[in-house]
């Protein structure tokens, strides 16, 4: 299991997360969903090593969590300039077997392999960068807004390789429409403003929703 | 380079280190006057067929005769200490040197820019692992074989061999300046170490014929091949380590290449090769803790 806890994460004076503690069980796919700003991308690159851990402990199967163990799909990936489709997923892939199933991904995605990345759509790129790491052998994969750019039959394809591909895995995604979680995702956590969180299971998704819907109808009338 | 360093930093660089070692490298090769025209030449139009902003000028200039005043002018800049040096001492020269401006200007709109088309010629014989030099080289294939067997031509004259090493060495900081993403960087401890081992184990195979053409028809020059050599050598480690001391998953290329450059350059005055190799050695350090943050 996958455990966050007492996270503290603060920009100077800013304070983003306080004391966040949650847990992503292997084999489940958990979705985050917050407003802009709350913290959820920042989560993400503090568990995948890019922002250092200022407060806090995060462990898989009781131990610490190596940077290595993560597959972290960014909201905007980017690719070293001049690159094909193809030499990505090559450079990417550890071995054989994670390259092969790379190409596999890619070309259920229809993606153009042997033209440049320079020249992708930002919904290309969104679906290379899925297929090169939703490959590799590492027990987490966090995926940052995938659907972003995304046209509706990749969307779909996307869903069903997370669906039917993630095992043993830890998946965890954001999105800001909520639909595309709930598809998927056996929980939900909702992050708020000072990283407070709320668990939904899939039983408890509609109220989720309605949690939400609440909120913008509060707003609306205040317009 | 050019656009991190800058124009007039690069052109202040310039007026310096050719003011220093135009004199010495008369002196030391008592080569002919007329090879500043060629050195000039090739100079500019390596840079021409290099910059990125030709699409963005020919939006600027809608008629050629525009652009290829812009254009001239640019390069008249560009080469002013050289023409500047030969008008006191060659006017002849400084003039043909002022004129091949104006010739790569008007042939600047035949050199294409292939970052534009959807896809590449791929050089299988470089490995994906060097993907740096690999990414680089596929962008003009061309223009570098032409460039690669230029220098073999040192033969006739070793300062063929020197404007060849020199045109390298600038080519170095490019060739560096990107970073890849998070997931293409295979960590391991000794990450740095082993890139630079790999690096400069594959410039020594490419410059290897033209440091034994150069050693072996220019046997007096040693000191000056070694020398560059030892330039070249440097500036692929100062590269590497500046690179990754710098590196972050969330930046596309690096914020230090200014100084980068700059330590580049200052390996052209006598001995500013020890300055370089001093920093670079500091630097292995900070870059090999760096991406331990990242990846351990």
């Amino acid at each position: 299991m996958l455990k966050l806890t007492d996270i503290h994460f603060s920009f100077g004076s800013k304070v983003i997360l306080s004391g966040l503690s949650i847990d992503f069980n292997p084999g489940q796919v958990t979705g985050i969903v917050g407003k802009n700003g709350v913290g959820k991308t920042t989560l993400f690159r503090i568990m995948s090593g890019i922002y250092k851990l200022q407060q806090g402990k995060i462990t898989n199967n009781e131990k610490t969590l190596q940077p290595s163990d993560i597959s972290f799909m960014p909201t905007e990936p980017y690719f070293y300039p001049y690159m094909k489709g193809e030499e990505y997923l090559d450079i990417v892939a550890n071995s054989a077997e994670e390259k092969k199933l790379s190409q596999s991904y890619a070309k259920s995605l229809e993606l153009p392999l042997n033209e440049l990345v320079d020249n992708y759509s930002t919904g290309m790129r969104k679906k290379l960068a899925f297929s090169a790491l939703f490959a590799l052998s590492r027990p987490v994969i966090i995926l940052d807004e995938p659907y972003n750019g995304v046209d509706l039959e990749s969307n779909e394809m996307i869903k069903h390789i997370i669906h039917t591909h993630h095992t043993d895995k830890i998946v965890i995604l954001s999105s800001h429409i909520l639909s595309t979680v709930t598809d998927i995702s056996q929980q939900i956590y909702h992050i708020t403003e000072g990283g407070m969180v709320s668990l939904f299971l899939s039983d408890q998704f509609s109220d989720l929703e309605k949690r939400l819907m609440l909120d913008v109808q509060a707003r609306k009338s205040a317009i | 380079m050019l656009q991190s360093v800058g124009w007039v930093l690069l052109s202040v660089f310039l007026i310096i280190s050719v003011g220093i070692s135009f004199p010495l490298l008369n002196n030391i090769l008592e080569a002919s006057h007329w090879w500043s025209f060629p050195g000039c030449l090739i100079i500019i139009i390596v840079l021409d067929v290099y910059r990125k902003d030709k699409l963005f000028l020919r939006t600027i200039f809608r008629d050629h005769k525009t652009l290829l005043v812009y254009l001239a002018v640019e390069y008249t800049l560009v080469t002013m200490p050289i023409w500047l040096y030969q008008l006191f001492n060659n006017l002849e020269t400084a003039f043909i040197v002022l004129m091949s401006c104006w010739l790569v200007a008007w042939l600047s709109r035949y050199f294409t820019n292939r970052e534009h088309t959807s896809t590449k010629k791929t050089l299988k014989f470089i490995p994906l692992s060097l993907f740096e030099l690999k990414f680089f080289i596929e962008r003009n294939p061309i223009s570098w074989s032409l460039f690669w067997l230029t220098g073999v031509t040192s033969m006739i004259h070793i300062g063929i061999y020197i404007f060849w090493m020199f045109i390298l060495l600038m080519s170095i900081p490019e060739l560096f300046r990107y970073y890849e993403s998070r997931d293409m960087l295979h960590w391991k401890n000794g990450f740095v170490f082993d890139k630079i081992r790999k690096y400069t184990t594959v410039f020594f195979l490419i410059t290897l014929v033209h440091t034994l053409t150069a050693f072996f028809f220019h046997t007096d020059m040693y000191l000056v091949v070694l020398y560059l050599n030892l330039c070249l050598f440097s500036a692929i480690i100062l590269n590497i380590v500046m690179k990754y001391a710098g590196y972050s998953p969330l930046f596309h290329a690096g914020a230090v290449s200014n100084i980068n450059g700059i330590l580049t350059i200052i390996m052209l005055f006598p001995g500013g090769v020890i300055i370089t190799i001093g920093y670079s050695m500091w630097k292995y350090f900070e870059a090999e803790k760096n991406l331990k943050t990242f990846y351990a």
